[in-house]
Order: C-alpha cells, then structure tokens, then sequence
C-alpha cells in the first residue's frame, strides 16, 4: 500500500478516493493510509483485506510447475520440496522391465 | 416496493446512480420512488407510513453507533428507535447504508427482516471503479426485489463482492489492487 501511494501523482494522493456511507464522509489515499498506520477499526479491515488479497495474487503467480512428465518420464510437484516421483517401470511382455 | 435513494455528496451520489440503475431495471414499476432533494425525512416517514408491508429500499448513508437510522437528504435522521417501531414492522427492509446492524439488530424484536451491511459500505470513488461495484451493490436487492430472502440475499452479495475483487486483484494496476481492496471489505448481511 506504500508502494501504492509512493507510485501517485501529489495532488491525486489528497482526492477522494473511496467513500463511507455514513454522514458522507471520504478518505484520499493518504487518508487510507493514515487509518492503517493508526490501527482504526476501518484500517484493520483494509490491512486484513489487504493481506488476503496479496496471499491470493501470490498463490496464483507463484510457478507451481509440472516438468514434461511425459516426455522425460521425471515428475515433480513444488509441495514435494524438491523429492523426484519416478514413474514405476512396467514389466515387458518378455517379463524384462522396460 | 419503497425505493429511497438521498444525495448530495459523492458517496451519496454513487449510490444514488446504483438506485436509479436499479429502478429502471425493476420488473415492475415501483409504489414510490423518492430520489435526491425529494427524499427528505417528512416524505421517508410519510411513504413508509402510508404503505406499511411494503419492502423498502433505501440507498444512502445510516448512522455510526450509538446513534441509529438513515439519514435523509435533509440532513435529518429517519429510521431512529422510535421510528423503527412505527415504520418497520411486517417489512423487508434493504439498506444500502452504513451501519445497518444499528437498524438490523431490532428486526426480530419489532418484527421485520433487513438485507444491509455491517460496519462501513465503502464506495470507490473513482468513476471507473464506482460503475464496477454497481452490479455487486445491487446484487442483494436485485435478490429481494425478485421475491428471494434476505438471507440469500446476503450470501449472494457477498459472492458478488468477492468476484468483483477477485478480477480486479488479477490486474497488474495497484489502482485495480485498491479497489479490490475497498470492495472487499463490505460485509453484506441479513438480520
């Protein structure tokens, strides 16, 4: 959320940004800001909401990525801490694994 | 069907734009729509008096503990204790106001139900932002102007909310971030 209110133009910083519907009150980004630093009730919420949505983008960008199973006959999973699953080796009609 | 929607500051504006979005998208026309400068306190008391069992709709802002109600466009309050008594019972009630457990909480007592919204109903600003929450601000009385229970109305909104601040948070513009973020924390409930 700094880096947010670092990114904006001054005079955008002091606009009303979001409005409360009770006795028409309006915060700017800094205003949003300040109500977090000063752990208000309304600050809480945005700082919980905040976490969660930030937990959220970071799962979905995080690389959880299946290697070309298939192709190298390796598979992996990032839960796995790095341990390597084998494909287990099917028996030839001979009876010799392939 | 009551719709009351004040005006007269931004916020109240936004949600006044949510109010005229959902009167005109009504399957029926409505008993009385009072909207901006008409909807003072003297013509809220009068509509709801005149029209008991009526759902009603209010758009606008309520009133922070330990004062309760819905502030008319006058400036004064409505729906105070005394005014809950007289004008709630046998109704649903759909506050798209702060607050509305102030309201809500005497709903089993007096005897009706209420759609609203717990602590702040925070409305972004900004007009790109503001026209994105229209459709989930509206998804709760949508819910109960189509005959649906204040309950469900409730969870219904709060998977619009989420939605809305699911696809926002998937931008890549901290704007976008923040209004997923302001969306987020509304906390439609039922009473």
């Amino acid at each position: 959320m700094e880096a947010w209110l670092a990114l904006m133009p001054e005079d955008v910083r002091t606009q009303p940004f979001v409005g409360l519907a009770a006795g028409g009150e309006t915060l700017s980004p800094e205003d949003m800001i300040s109500e977090v630093r000063n752990g208000t009730e309304l600050g809480d919420r945005f700082l919980d909401a905040a976490i969660g949505l930030m937990a959220a983008k970071d799962l979905q960008q995080r690389a959880i990525r299946f290697p070309q199973g298939s192709d190298t006959g390796r598979f992996s999973r990032a839960s796995d801490s790095g341990r390597v699953l084998q494909p287990t080796p099917r028996p030839k009609k001979d009876g010799l694994l392939e | 069907m009551i719709v009351i929607a004040t005006a007269g500051d931004p916020t109240a504006d936004a949600l006044n734009g949510y109010a005229h979005t959902f009167v005109s998208t009504l399957d029926k026309p409505c008993t009385i729509w009072l909207d901006g400068a008409g909807a003072t306190a003297a013509a809220i008391d009068l509509a709801l008096g005149a029209h008991p069992g009526q759902p009603a709709f209010l758009f606008g802002h309520g009133a922070p503990s330990p004062s309760t109600g819905f502030r008319a466009t006058c400036g004064n309050l409505v729906l105070d204790n005394l005014g809950i008594t007289r004008l709630l019972p046998n109704r649903v009630v759909v506050g798209s106001f702060c607050d509305g457990q102030q309201v809500g909480a005497q709903a089993s007592q007096v005897g009706f139900s209420m759609f609203g919204y717990r602590g702040g109903l925070v409305v972004p600003l900004w007009p790109q932002h503001a026209k994105m929450m229209e459709a989930a601000a509206l998804a709760g009385p949508r819910h109960v102007a189509q005959g649906g229970s204040v309950r469900s109305a409730a969870s219904v909104a709060a998977r619009a909310y989420a939605h809305l601040a699911y696809r926002l948070n998937m931008s890549r513009s901290y704007d976008d971030f923040m209004a997923a973020l302001v969306i987020s924390i509304n906390d439609p409930t039922y009473w």
